[in-house]
């Protein structure tokens, strides 16, 4: 049984799900509410409101995005994920199938990263969308120099990054508790009480506190070191306590 | 050749409770395999170890002549299983879960129309499947085990929730598969009947322990029938029994006697004859497979 096969059948599971609906809408709401805003307001808001280039409104996007709405998407879409196998008791089937379980947990995890991909696509999709249409309805002052698209790469490259550590832990809560309140619940009290820990000097000990620290413009180059790290360990921790599960189904 | 053996095969959930104890299961190749017991008395352990789906702890499994343990990829490609509830993903459509499967398995295409037809869910391929009837699942189920045309079915209470006709059908298809592909099925149900008519060699289980292993001919042979008392003292009856340590049941008229042999009955009825008891009626009862399961159940219980 080759990867790629068994990567196409998790992409399959996904297709018409309610996840890949929910990611999409989620993705692309907050830049949706901006357009609005300046579609409705334009005339009534400052030019520094508005965004003057495309930087300024691609950051005034992508800031509360990874602060607040990806970390709540991550930790459903991790739910979501597993949950696809638990609801119906096909962890059981999935297991008696001829795939290594190495298969089957690498799989499932990149299937995990597509829908995150596919999140931040529609994100730049969306601020796209925020820059033009109010222009284009409302004859909004807004950006009218070319698209930045290394800029925009850069900063959804270190929002992915700064999200990462709490992809590890919700890949590991979700595939290890069948029910879907533990992770998610734990996932939201955890991402919330992280909230007012960002200003203590050893908040990075917390998972949960790099995406907040993207919020303030704190994400600084040590911490993408600390983030990837902090993934790596928490993934390789979920891939041991998979494989060594001892009841698969 | 056995498909499926075990040896010794043990399982504790809770450490110094045993849910399994020493089983030893010896399969024949293309037989129909029928694993009986109670609620709780092992059988889905069991094949949840012989799929690998719980981690074993003491024992040998071997499928197809291979250790499951070295060989479980090569094993699991010649195997399909059906274990408690049906397994699918409720958001797709019964043509999309057999797509998946078909790409795991790596078998043609075609496969997914046919097993369709086999299992009678041709008109409903494009329906989500979480719109379908616990019986139309139940036969997806079975489609799925089915779909790469497994020399190995193990199939745990393939028949729950389904209406009799949907019970028949079932046990019709799996003769089918097991007569036309020599496809060895092992099925677990608590329905004995349907095992009776479906079924060439049977297993017991019971609190852990396997009671009984072999052919069903074999099986009712070694079993004692049921004998029927029609006498105007059902009362001295059933004391005299209990003096002979037989198991007597009085209904009326008629003690049911169970647990006996042939010698022992002749020297009761001789008895009842000495002590004036008029007998008008000693039959035998035809040995049903839940009279032997009761029987050898409480037996041992």
């Amino acid at each position: 049984m080759k990867f790629i096969d068994s990567l196409h059948c998790e992409i399959l599971k996904i297709k018409g799900s309610a996840l890949l609906w929910i990611s999409i809408g989620g993705s692309m709401v907050l830049a949706m509410v901006f357009t609005l805003r300046f579609i409705y307001l334009g005339h009534y808001l400052d030019r520094w409101e508005i965004g003057a280039s495309w930087e300024r409104l691609f950051l005034q996007n992508i800031r509360p995005f990874t602060g607040f709405l990806l970390p709540i998407g991550v930790i459903l879409i991790c739910s979501l994920i597993t949950q696809i196998e638990y609801k119906n008791n096909n962890w059981k089937q999935l297991h008696t199938t001829p795939q290594s379980y190495t298969t089957i947990f690498f799989s499932k995890f990149v299937s995990l990263l597509v829908v995150t991909v596919i999140v931040f696509f529609f994100f730049n999709i969306a601020v796209l969308i925020n820059g033009v249409l109010p222009n284009l309805i409302a004859n909004t002052t807004l950006p009218r120099d070319t698209v930045p698209f290394a800029f925009f790469s850069e900063y959804t490259l270190k929002s992915f990054i700064s999200i990462l550590p709490i992809v590890g832990i919700q890949y590991l809560l979700s595939l290890h508790y069948k029910n879907f309140i533990v992770a998610v619940g734990a996932g939201l009290i955890l991402y919330v009480s992280s909230m007012p820990m960002t200003r203590i000097d050893y908040s990075f000990i917390n998972p949960y506190s790099y995406a907040l620290h993207f919020f303030d413009l704190k994400f600084h180059n040590h911490h993408f070191t600390m983030a990837i790290a902090y993934f790596m360990i928490l993934f390789i921790a979920s891939y041991i306590l998979y494989v060594t599960k001892s009841v698969k189904g | 050749m056995y498909s499926l053996e075990t040896s010794n095969l043990s399982y504790s959930f809770n450490e110094g409770i045993p849910t399994l104890n020493g089983i030893d299961l010896k399969v024949p190749k293309g037989s129909i395999y029928g694993f009986l017991g109670k609620n709780g008395s092992g059988k889905t352990t069991t094949l949840k170890l012989v799929l690998g789906l719980l981690k074993k702890q003491q024992g040998e499994i071997r499928i197809f002549d291979q250790s499951l343990q070295s060989n479980r990829l090569n094993i699991l490609k010649r195997l399909g299983s059906l274990i408690e509830s049906p397994s699918f993903y409720g958001h797709l459509s019964a043509e999309e879960n057999l797509k998946i499967l078909q790409k795991i398995y790596q078998c043609p295409k075609q496969r997914i129309s046919e097993v369709l037809n086999i299992v009678g869910l041709s008109d409903c391929e494009a329906k989500k499947v979480n719109q379908f009837s616990l019986g139309m699942k139940q036969r997806l189920s079975i489609g799925i085990a089915l779909l790469h045309e497994p020399e190995l079915l193990i199939l745990d209470e393939p028949t729950n929730g389904l209406d009799p006709k949907g019970i028949i059908e079932i046990r019709d298809l799996l003769i089918k598969v097991n007569t036309e592909l020599d496809t060895t099925i092992i099925i677990s149900s608590h329905l004995l009947s349907e095992i009776e008519k479906l079924v060439t060699h049977i297993a017991i289980i019971n609190q852990g322990q396997l009671l009984f292993q072999g052919e069903m001919q074999e099986l009712k042979a070694q079993s004692l029938p049921t004998l029927v008392f029609e006498t105007d003292n059902p009362d001295l009856v059933s004391e005299t029994a209990h003096t002979y340590r037989i198991n007597c049941e009085q209904e009326g008229q008629l003690n049911y006697l169970s647990n006996h042999s042939k010698e022992i009955i002749a020297n009761m009825v001789k008895d009842l004859v000495i002590k004036g008891v008029s007998i008008y009626r000693v039959d035998q009862q035809e040995i049903s497979l839940e009279s032997i399961f009761v029987n050898l159940t409480q037996n041992k219980a």
